[in-house]
């Protein structure tokens, strides 16, 4: 853009010409024009050209200011301003150049996507895996069923640990609480082994027995839960240990509720992570989510809880047996996590008795399992990273005024961040991809649905890197 | 002042009928037009400039919504008043 400067008596010669009048009348003409103008705004008017614009004038207050040298403060006095607003005609015609742009908005899409879901993008990739682990975990607990007392104690190690470490599907929300902070969380890690170990001892004694090596576990924190807050559960249930059960019995086999909830969690956690001194905030919402499944399960299945309840006081020799079995977890479990060694000692005096030697196999197994998570996100990343081929493609478009390269790509692919996938496969014909000749063939490629995954947080963010990458470039 | 009044103020003080006024008028905003849109920058002796600008592309964060919304480069067209109208002005007020 040249900055040229136009004198007035350059403007003089331009009118005489166009309207072959002598420059002497072009020249009077706009000097009376300029004068008349300026009286106009000296009496306080505005004065209006049709197709030009209005000059006005504009009284600036008096403001305060400083020297920036001195730092002193200093009054500028108010003073008249010639404003000029452009008539819509001429401001169109100037803004020609920019015309096609619209603001945009940004929180509509990219914003979430950073903010709300960046803290979920953990969560779906290792639930994939989460299928495979509970696959697994339902093979080891088959195993367990078939081997013996002893052995059960340190297969739920390995159970548990996965849970730690890959988020299990069906508590979800203790086990990100868990990754974050392993030592004050060990309360809801004991009352997860609860779930894990649940299912072990049913097949071989009754129904009511797994409730019995819950109650020693579970009643250290017992006064954690605000009694207040559940009177439905206090009148169905007598037995004091009962309430923390149901909320577990009930969040395990219905995933997709407690899931709903968790879905919120993350955003909060994320935050605390960095902040040591605020897990305990982090305990108590998950104190409360348990209350609230216990709500749930009250309401639910109360008839059915109230049935286990009078079947497990009947059978009083099986709780003494159980009790056996109970103290040897809890055995395990001090030894295991041992920062949380003096707080659980504590609250579980007779925690030593039984402590099998075999416990410190138990780590290898958790570290194969992490290399495994790590592997599955590699290949996505890896996908990322390989050079896209585009060999099929879905279909062509021709690139007409105001179709973009996002339209298409919201057409094809359901969401317009994936147009950099359609631009690497037309870049032959397309120098920028803000500036596309209309008339322009665009081929549709056909690209690798994983790349594509609007659901996938990951995806967006990489076809937003390669946006920044390629509109970044002249 | 509308641009009837400033066509017959004009017819008034330099003696030449209203339609060749206006005509003149007319060439005037069109070439003050045309050589903004070529870049040029128009200087009226002793009553300012013409230019024209370019706004840059910026992010503007809505106070209420908090909705941010990137607003595209636009081009501008500028006016400067030049130090003598600014003293004139100044002049009436004080």
């Amino acid at each position: 853009m040249s900055k040229d400067k136009i004198s007035s008596q350059e403007m003089v010669e331009q009118i005489a010409t166009k309207l072959s009048v002598s420059k002497r009348v072009a020249e009077e003409f706009l000097k009376s024009l300029f004068s008349e103008i300026e009286e106009a705004l000296l009496k306080g008017e505005s004065v209006k050209i049709k197709n030009l614009g209005t000059f006005k004038m504009q009284w600036n207050e008096p403001r305060k200011s400083v020297n920036v040298q001195t730092g002193e403060v200093i009054i500028i006095d108010g003073y008249n301003k010639v404003t000029f607003t452009p008539d819509s005609d001429l401001k169109e015609a100037i803004n020609e150049p920019y015309a096609h742009l619209e603001s945009v908005e940004l929180d509509g899409q990219e914003v979430p996507s950073f903010e709300i879901e960046k803290p979920i993008i953990q969560t779906p990739e290792t639930l994939r895996n989460l299928t495979e682990q509970a696959s697994e975990i339902k093979d080891i607990l088959s195993e367990i069923q078939s081997l013996s007392a002893k052995q059960q104690e340190l297969k739920p190690i390995e159970t548990i640990e996965k849970v730690n470490e890959t988020v299990e599907n069906e508590i979800p929300d203790y086990d990100l609480i868990l990754i974050d902070e392993e030592i004050e969380t060990t309360e809801e890690e004991i009352k997860t082994t609860e779930l894990e170990i649940e299912p072990e001892p049913t097949p071989e004694v009754s129904i009511a027995e797994p409730e019995v090596i819950e109650e020693p576990v579970v009643s250290p924190y017992e006064p954690s839960y605000p009694s207040a807050q559940e009177p439905e559960k206090e009148e169905i249930v007598q037995s004091p240990y009962e309430p923390t059960y149901y909320t577990e019995k009930q969040e395990a086999p219905k995933p997709n509720d407690t899931f709903s909830e968790v879905t919120s969690e993350p955003f909060i956690l994320g935050k605390k992570k960095k902040r040591k001194g605020l897990r305990f905030l982090v305990g108590f919402i998950v104190v409360l989510l348990i209350i609230a499944g216990g709500i749930y399960a009250t309401y639910f299945s109360s008839s059915c809880v109230r049935c286990w309840i009078e079947y497990d006081l009947l059978s009083e020799t099986n709780r003494m047996k159980m009790n056996d079995y109970a103290n040897t977890f809890k055995g395990w479990f001090t030894s295991d996590k041992k920062e949380v060694k003096n707080e659980a000692v504590k609250s579980e005096p007779d925690s030593k008795i039984s402590l099998p030697a075999d416990v410190v196999n138990t780590p290898t197994d958790t570290i194969e399992i992490i290399e495994d998570v790590t592997n599955t996100v590699d290949s996505l990343e890896q996908l990322f990273d390989s050079r896209r081929e585009y060999d099929e493609y879905l279909g062509e478009e021709e690139i007409s005024e105001g179709t973009r390269l996002t339209t298409i790509a919201q057409r094809y692919y359901g969401k317009k961040e994936f147009w950099v996938y359609i631009y690497e496969a037309n870049r032959d014909n397309i120098v920028h991809p803000d500036r596309i000749t209309p008339g322009t063939i665009v081929k549709v490629p056909k690209v690798d649905k994983r790349l594509i995954d609007k659901k996938n947080p990951r995806c967006l963010q990489k076809a937003k890197e390669l946006h920044d990458l390629y509109v970044g470039k002249k | 002042m509308n641009h009837k009044e400033l066509i017959s103020k004009l017819a008034l003080r330099t003696n030449l009928p209203k339609t060749e006024v206006e005509a003149l008028l007319d060439a005037t905003s069109i070439i003050v037009k045309e050589q903004l849109l070529e870049g040029k920058i128009i200087g009226i002796q002793s009553f300012g400039s013409f230019e024209v600008r370019k706004k840059e592309e910026r992010l503007s964060v809505h106070p209420a919504t908090q909705i941010r919304t990137l607003i595209p480069p636009k081009l501008v067209v500028n006016f400067k008043q030049s130090n003598i109208l600014k003293d004139k002005l100044n002049e009436i007020k004080l």
